[in-house]
């Protein structure tokens, strides 16, 4: 072992230079049992997802300051928005993220129903909507069908399927309150999926009711 | 059946685990390194035997963390840990979600180290958690140990009163809370490395030189330290010549366990910010003032007042019905604002590491390592074993301007200091 001449410090045995000054110190690499790996530093890739991220919604918010300040409102910047958003939603995030496929499915249908309600405000700027009484209940019927199966298939993971459709059922009777509040009436989409999520509910309270109720509480902090 | 009263069950998170998920983000979680080095090669298959054998008699280890509609939680998981070898830096990201465990054990060379994620233990239970599984290592090497000392068996059942949350136990309205406020404290701002590298620089001493020194200055050995650090901290605030001067603020945690009567092998700790005004200070004089400072304030009544403060935010009602990512929201920037932003550096000190002899031909040191915090570049530790005391600096910066002018100090009083890094 050396000593540093600067630093009045012992250095261990594999180090070459000084931890603390950097001055040369050692001639070999002598191995010691103090020893770390050697890790090589990579670029990662997320740091290019996240600067593209930054840059997406940038351009969002640029456009629609413009898009204002020309227009006085919102015209042309919602393409910009949906155009850059849902790609990130449908295709970068799952991309980016560990996989996992009820969350997927999840921004999936979220998605899927966001670009519903893109087209229909791009054809008829809402004067007919139908994509909130028909295109949104049949998107969240096939999510509750998806989800029921992987419930039924995914023993190890079932709880966390028994929690979203648990969450679409209380989601239909949110939006059946929306409708009401907004169209001052309700359309039977939406009975449909409430119904449907009812009867989930009901058979998860029947036939897993220990497993159900169990995730209830630890959920619910109960 | 050894964990049948906690099989299918689901922990609360304890007060103090609770900020730890809120303030962890993509970049950051967390984590810190308890690690012992052997003086022979690791078995793997004995090491993965051991870990099998004792991860029983932790219960609160073995679990996963789960979100909840008001809180996180933990889940209890039934597959076996499994050891790995250490091939990233000390304390990296590690995932706490899902189905993955919220400590790993790696080994290397000579060395085995736990590294967790502080919401399921503090530095205390981890080093039993690390005693337990070096006595069962040792034993399946073929060591006769016939004392215990301190060391929890893993025949043994495990006891309510290691799993419970002592903060909500210990809480006494009566006698009143702490002030939240502290302004900034000086910080060391170098230039930061990339992410995910953490710089460890191990300053290896024997532990009578340093008594020594400390006994030379009227102070415990804790102070002494603490003191050389708030110096290094001086001295550099002094050559940087920036017209605004903030004080030296050092965090120093405090075990609860023995002053609050509790076994708990969860988060139990507390911490004392001590403050050194800037200006031109002696060592003795440093030494006098964060002597007063640590005695008088850190006794029964202050931690108590500490362990109120922190409980009544949790059991204000507005707070616990906010849903989970509100809460997460403004725990993530009370992290910063009354977290990070008010000390200048962490000072963690697990004292003398004791084991049975038997154990000690066997282990050559212990090393205690704190991860990389979330926006200050610089903590320190120390462990003490067999009559010597490692100090620990780890940093995400890449100039040791911290540890340099330590050490300096150090060696100025007569301290022979041995420095390793994990950086060459």
């Amino acid at each position: 072992m050396n000593k540093c001449r600067r630093c009045g410090v012992i250095i261990d045995g594999a180090t070459v230079n000084c931890p603390l000054c950097g001055a040369h110190v050692n001639e070999g690499n002598i191995p010691s049992v103090y020893d770390y790996p050697e890790v090589s530093v990579k670029t990662q890739k997320q740091i290019v997802w996240q600067w593209s991220l930054f840059i997406s919604l940038m351009a969002i918010a640029v456009s629609m300051v413009v898009d204002l300040a020309v227009n006085k409102t919102i015209t042309w910047s919602v393409h910009v928005l949906f155009g850059l958003a849902l790609p990130w939603i449908c295709i970068a995030r799952p991309l980016l993220l560990k996989f996992n496929l009820r969350k997927h499915l999840s921004w999936g249908f979220l998605g899927v129903i966001a670009l519903l309600f893109y087209l229909n405000g791009w054809v008829n700027v809402f004067a007919e909507p139908w994509a909130f009484w028909l295109g949104a209940p049949v998107a969240v019927l096939v999510w509750q069908s998806a989800l029921e199966i992987l419930c039924i298939a995914d023993k190890s993971g079932r709880a966390d399927y028994e929690m979203s459709l648990t969450k679409l059922c209380a989601l239909s009777l949110i939006c059946i309150g929306i409708s009401f509040a907004w169209l001052k009436e309700c359309t039977w989409g939406w009975y449909v999926c409430a119904g449907r999520g009812a009867i989930d509910v009901v058979a998860l309270c029947i036939f897993a009711k220990h497993d159900y109720f169990g995730e209830l509480k630890r959920r619910l902090h109960i | 059946m050894k964990n049948e009263m906690f099989e299918r069950e689901w922990f609360r998170l304890d007060n103090a685990a609770k900020i730890y998920p809120a303030a962890r983000s993509a970049k950051w979680n967390a984590v810190f390194r308890m690690a012992a080095v052997m003086k022979s090669e690791v078995n793997p298959e004995l090491l993965q035997q051991a870990l099998e054998d004792i991860i029983d008699r932790f219960p609160s280890f073995r679990v996963t963390l789960k979100k909840g509609f008001f809180w996180y939680y933990f889940q209890y998981i039934t597959e076996l840990p499994k050891v790995c070898e250490e091939s990233a830096f000390p304390c990296s990201m590690m995932p706490v979600t899902g189905k993955d465990y919220m400590f790993r054990v790696l080994y290397r060379g000579n060395r085995i180290a736990v590294e967790v994620f502080h919401s399921i233990t503090d530095g205390t239970g981890c080093i039993t958690f690390l005693k337990a599984l070096l006595f069962r290592y040792c034993e399946l090497c073929g060591a006769q140990i016939d004392e215990m000392g301190d060391i929890l068996h893993y025949d043994d059942n495990p006891v309510p009163e290691e799993i419970e949350d002592s903060f909500g136990r210990c809480i006494d309205r009566s006698k009143g809370a702490l002030p939240r406020t502290e302004p900034k404290a000086y910080q060391i701002k170098g230039q930061k490395e990339k992410r995910g590298v953490l710089n460890v620089t191990h300053g290896s001493m024997p532990f009578e030189q340093i008594h020594a020194a400390a006994k030379r200055f009227g102070c415990t050995v804790n102070t002494y330290l603490v003191a050389a650090l708030t110096l290094a901290f001086m001295n550099r605030q002094q050559y940087e010549r920036k017209s605004k001067k903030f004080p030296v603020r050092i965090q120093v945690p405090i075990n609860l366990r023995r002053m609050m009567g509790s076994t708990t092998l969860r988060n139990f700790a507390g911490y004392y910010n001590t403050t050194t005004p800037y200006g031109e200070w002696k060592f003795e004089e440093i030494v006098a003032e964060l002597d007063g400072q640590l005695k008088e304030n850190i006794n029964e009544d202050y931690c108590q007042r500490f362990i109120n403060s922190n409980v009544s935010l949790e059991k204000n009602p507005i707070i616990r019905v906010a849903p989970r990512f509100l809460k997460t929201f403004f725990m993530d920037i009370s992290f910063y604002l009354v977290g990070e932003s008010v000390m200048s550096c962490a000072f963690s000190n697990i004292g003398n590491v004791s084991t049975p002899e038997a154990m000690k031909e066997y282990v050559d040191r212990f090393e205690f390592v704190l991860g990389a915090q979330k926006y200050m570049c610089n903590s320190m530790t120390c462990a003490s074993y067999n009559g010597t005391t490692l100090v620990t600096f780890s940093r995400t910066s890449k100039d040791p301007i911290l540890e340099r002018e330590f050490f300096k100090i150090l060696t100025e009083h007569g301290i022979e200091v041995t420095v390793s890094s994990n950086r060459r």
